[in-house]
């Protein structure tokens, strides 16, 4: 069960409820379900956003419509009625992404791989060999934060942002991601996935939804241009 | 329907931004100067939600292709029409063939150009807000073609203006009011209500960039969590960030204040290198003033 363990105003028209949980579970996939269960709701107008962050709810309000106070008692009321839709693994989807793991693409492969003593095949193969799940999707749009990067792989973001190009597949600490566009970004870059991840005019907008589980498979670089991938 | 002759170094549509769309990663958007965008629309009576063009930095020229009601609002950019000088915070005839002409801002950095019924911009996810980091809008460019509803422009034009007393000076801003975080290290807090502070030339959408004097004391990261408009992150080198419009849906950096919503216009107006402070208001006041506001212009 969900439980809020701290409220934060910290501005005029929001509020943070951080959560901690008295059992097993993942805590962020959680959270996730509350915000959309939610946006399902709308809460009548008076709120703008909700938004899940791995700890925490980020919500932002109409203070012509909803103070603070009564936000509070409405979000509390909804987690009470809330009950965890155990949906079992195999009914969570599963997203397949292709990705084209080569240095040409990838400027980090072979520098993760002499840091971490294998082959850039072995990174490769344990990358492939993982089933992530979206714990949550922000940063950027359609960028999808996935959980579950064996710890063989883990490593620290880079300190300085670079350009990261468009459909580039990062790691950082035990997650794993991929940059729908052209960004400025400091995880560690493995490949590039040329499928399109974030478009306006598409319905939806993204692929991904949390919770949902994603796999990586390793595609040759004539697939990868065949599927609109850029070098 | 009006034409760009020469567009400044960043110009764009926005309208009170993209709302609901936070997580899945989209920025708001929308004006950086909320105060100005509204009295552009409050004055020609249109809906505050009526898309406005954000002129940054300024030195631009429009060509008007029929009869227009226009108003500008925002940075002092030394506005003409066909030569002959016109004031700011104030609705303007604008006769076909005529040319509107933008000079450099003087006193701010935004200007706000508005025209009676709103400007009709591509909409994206139910808003005109340009967010160029999101791939949601442009910046318009020589030879764009700016359309507007149909309005009734009536027989006499009588100018609206907005009154003296909220036309701010935003050449003589000292401090600007934040709401200290609710959890802040209380030396923490004293040092930021007493450090003078620099707006940064890398401030931009995103968020402004502020040099301290003496950098602030570190304060470790948080996992990740929403940040509100106006946050104020403290990076790792004790130089502070002010979170605008664009910025990023989620953050690490500790927060350690929030920049008041109605004070925000001064801070985004304020050009690179000004020196800045800040002062506490308590987060009720805030809520208060912001309140009255949103009231004011129907948002």
């Amino acid at each position: 069960m969900l439980k809020i363990s701290s409220i934060k105003n910290e501005s005029e028209t929001t509020l943070s409820f951080s959560f901690e949980k008295d059992c097993c579970g993942e805590l962020a996939l959680e959270i996730s379900l509350f915000a959309e269960f939610l946006r399902e709701r709308s809460l009548g107008g008076e709120v703008i956003e909700i938004v899940a962050c791995f700890a925490s709810l980020f919500v932002e309000f109409d203070v012509l419509k909803i103070n603070s106070e009564e936000l509070v008692r409405e979000i509390q009321s909804n987690l009470s009625e809330f009950r965890l839709l155990e949906s079992s693994e195999e009914e969570r989807e599963l997203l397949e992404l292709p990705v084209y793991y080569h240095p040409e693409v990838a400027p980090d492969l072979e520098w993760l791989a002499s840091e971490k003593n294998m082959t850039v095949d072995e990174v490769v193969r344990i990358h492939n060999e993982g089933i992530y799940v979206v714990s949550s999707l922000g940063f950027a749009p359609g960028f999808a934060y996935l959980s579950g990067l064996d710890s063989r792989l883990a490593v620290p973001r880079f300190d300085a942002p670079e350009r990261v190009a468009r459909g580039s597949l990062g790691i950082a600490e035990e997650q794993t991601a991929v940059y729908p566009n052209e960004s400025p970004g400091g995880w560690v870059i493995l490949g590039n996935c040329p499928v399109t991840l974030f478009d306006v005019d598409a319905s939806p907008i993204t692929p991904f939804k949390v919770g949902m589980k994603v796999r990586f498979v390793a595609i040759s670089r004539g697939k990868f241009l065949a599927e609109g991938g850029e070098l | 329907m009006m034409r760009v002759i020469q567009s400044s170094p960043r110009m764009h549509y926005q309208d009170l931004g993209r709302f609901g769309h936070t997580h899945v990663g989209i920025s708001q958007g929308g004006p950086l100067d909320l105060h100005a965008h509204c009295w552009a629309n409050f004055l020609l009576k249109n809906d505050p939600s009526a898309t406005t063009i954000e002129i940054s930095v300024g030195n631009a020229l429009f060509m008007a292709e029929e009869d227009s009601v226009i108003a500008l609002t925002g940075a002092e950019m030394s506005a003409r029409i066909d030569g002959r000088v016109i004031e700011n915070w104030c609705t303007h005839f604008i006769k076909k063939g005529e040319v509107l002409k933008l000079g450099y801002a003087k006193c701010g950095t935004h200007g706000y150009l508005a025209v009676k019924g709103g400007f009709i911009a591509p909409e994206m996810l139910g808003s005109s807000a340009t967010v160029v980091r999101n791939y949601l809008g442009e910046y318009l460019t020589e030879d764009d073609v700016l359309r507007s509803k149909k309005s009734d422009l009536g027989d006499s034009f009588i100018a609206r203006k907005t009154p003296e007393k909220y036309v701010p000076n935003y050449d003589d801003v000292r401090k600007i009011r934040l709401i200290l975080a609710p959890d802040l290290d209380a030396e923490v807090g004293e040092k930021l209500l007493e450090t003078n502070f620099s707006i940064s030339p890398h401030s931009d959408r995103m968020g402004v960039h502020l040099i301290a004097e003496n950098p602030l004391p570190k304060l470790p990261g948080i996992t990740s969590e929403g940040i509100p408009l106006g946050s104020i992150q403290l990076t790792p080198s004790g130089h502070p960030i002010v979170l605008l419009n664009d910025r990023q849906t989620q953050g690490g950096y500790a927060k350690i204040g929030n920049v008041a919503r109605v004070d925000l216009p001064l801070l985004t107006q304020a050009k690179a290198m000004t020196k800045i402070g800040f002062e506490a208001v308590s987060h009720e006041q805030a809520v208060d003033e912001w309140r009255e506001f949103s009231r004011f212009f129907g948002l």
